[in-house]
């Protein structure tokens, strides 16, 4: 018997809707903003490495070179010291949320089901993360020194 | 040639933890490991626990850890994982409740299984001609690869994920969800996509692979995994 129905060759294309729940769309944009930030952190800490122990040498790694990239606290700020900031504020910025969103995977793997320990290890993760932030902070905006940078290396 | 099999034993009536216990078995080079247990079974010692229905790679029932890595014992012969006098360690897979020996409880693997709805659901009415719902072997061939599963369970209890979290829905049940979205029939993609963006969906693998090296059928469950993480990126199933 001869079949009436005709098929189109070639590979259908449909559309879904979007994701209506807004927690499963905050995981499909944490997913992808590990995909992008790890890709970029890639170049970044490469890009450091290779400054820091090819270009400048791992024996003449010392804080006045940081300073000089920097900037010196209480000093005017140069147009080649922001551009230097901007630098390590984008890879310090996605290191820390990388590295955070990371462990909070890791974390509900092992502890998903324990609301009260998952929460609880997040908001001491977090705030580690926050307190050794704040060195990073007071670097970006005051120059290496303010970070107790040099402080901890006498 | 001679090899020692050492089995996770458990019986849950007398012991409070599953210890090793190693049988001495003669076989042939190109015996299975199926049926290594057997002799262990049917001439040792009998009160030995394993499932196993067709032996001959179909039905999925006899997925267990061999020296380390699932398998289905019915598919792996001796010479190819052991010499003479070597050990071969035989456990049961991970990630499931141990009912007795090397049989886990399938119920929550299963469970994960249904709440992808893994059958075809198209409310159009029947072609004119009331035969079967026809598509282009392009549209055939797009979800080829993920008919092949047989729900042995070797890739979801290989994943490091599932073995942390077992609420995980677990590569098998995304490789069926896969077999449906993407065939060009189906009308519950939206339903499947849905379910698989929750935070124990598509979101917890990692890309291990270890599901992909445990598929005793072959199936490239991670690329599976991955497309239809594509498909909720961009919307379309294409």
């Amino acid at each position: 018997m001869a079949s009436t129905t005709t098929v189109t060759p070639g590979r259908t294309v449909r559309k879904v809707q979007p994701i209506p729940q807004t927690r499963n769309r905050l995981e499909l944009a944490l997913w992808l903003f590990m995909r992008y930030s790890g890709l970029a952190l890639v170049f970044l800490a490469l890009s450091h490495f290779w400054m820091q122990h090819v270009l400048i040498g791992t024996h003449e790694i010392e804080f006045a070179g940081t300073q000089l990239r920097w900037g010196i606290t209480g000093q005017p700020v140069t147009v080649e010291q922001v551009i230097w900031r901007a630098y390590y504020a984008v890879m310090l910025v996605l290191a820390v949320t990388h590295g955070i969103n990371g462990v909070r995977q890791v974390a509900y793997d092992y502890f998903g089901h324990r609301p009260a320990i998952y929460k609880g290890l997040m908001s001491v993760i977090v705030a580690v993360a926050a307190l050794i932030s704040l060195g990073g902070i007071a670097a970006l905006f005051m120059g290496a020194a303010a970070s107790g940078g040099e402080a901890a290396l006498r | 040639m001679k090899i020692n099999l050492k089995i996770k034993r458990f019986n849950p009536e007398t012991d409070k933890k599953p210890h090793w216990e190693t049988y001495a078995v003669e076989v042939e080079p190109t015996d299975r490991v199926l049926d290594a247990l057997h002799d262990v079974k049917w001439n040792q010692d009998g009160t030995l626990a394993l499932r196993r229905s067709c032996a001959h790679g179909v039905c999925g029932s006899d997925a267990m850890r061999i020296n380390g890595r699932n398998m289905l014992a019915c598919k792996v012969l001796i010479q190819n994982i052991a010499k003479d006098g070597d050990t071969i360690t035989v456990e049961p897979i991970l990630g499931l409740p141990v009912v007795k020996d090397l049989i886990v409880d399938m119920e929550p693997f299963f469970a994960h299984y249904r709440a992808v709805m893994p059958y075809l659901v198209n409310n159009d009415p029947l072609p004119a001609n009331g035969r079967e719902r026809l598509q282009s072997p392009a549209d055939r061939e797009r979800y080829d690869d993920t008919t092949k599963c047989i729900l042995c369970a070797a890739c979801t209890t290989s994943c490091p994920s599932f073995w942390a979290r077992g609420e995980y829905v677990g590569p098998a049940a995304i490789v069926q969800a896969h077999r449906f979205i993407f065939d060009s029939r189906d009308q519950a993609a939206q339903q499947r996509l849905e379910i698989l963006s929750a935070q124990d969906g598509v979101w917890r693998c990692r890309t291990a692979f270890n599901c992909t090296e445990a598929c005793p059928r072959g199936i490239q469950v991670t690329k599976a995994i991955g497309e239809v993480k594509e498909a909720l990126r961009t919307g379309v199933i294409r």
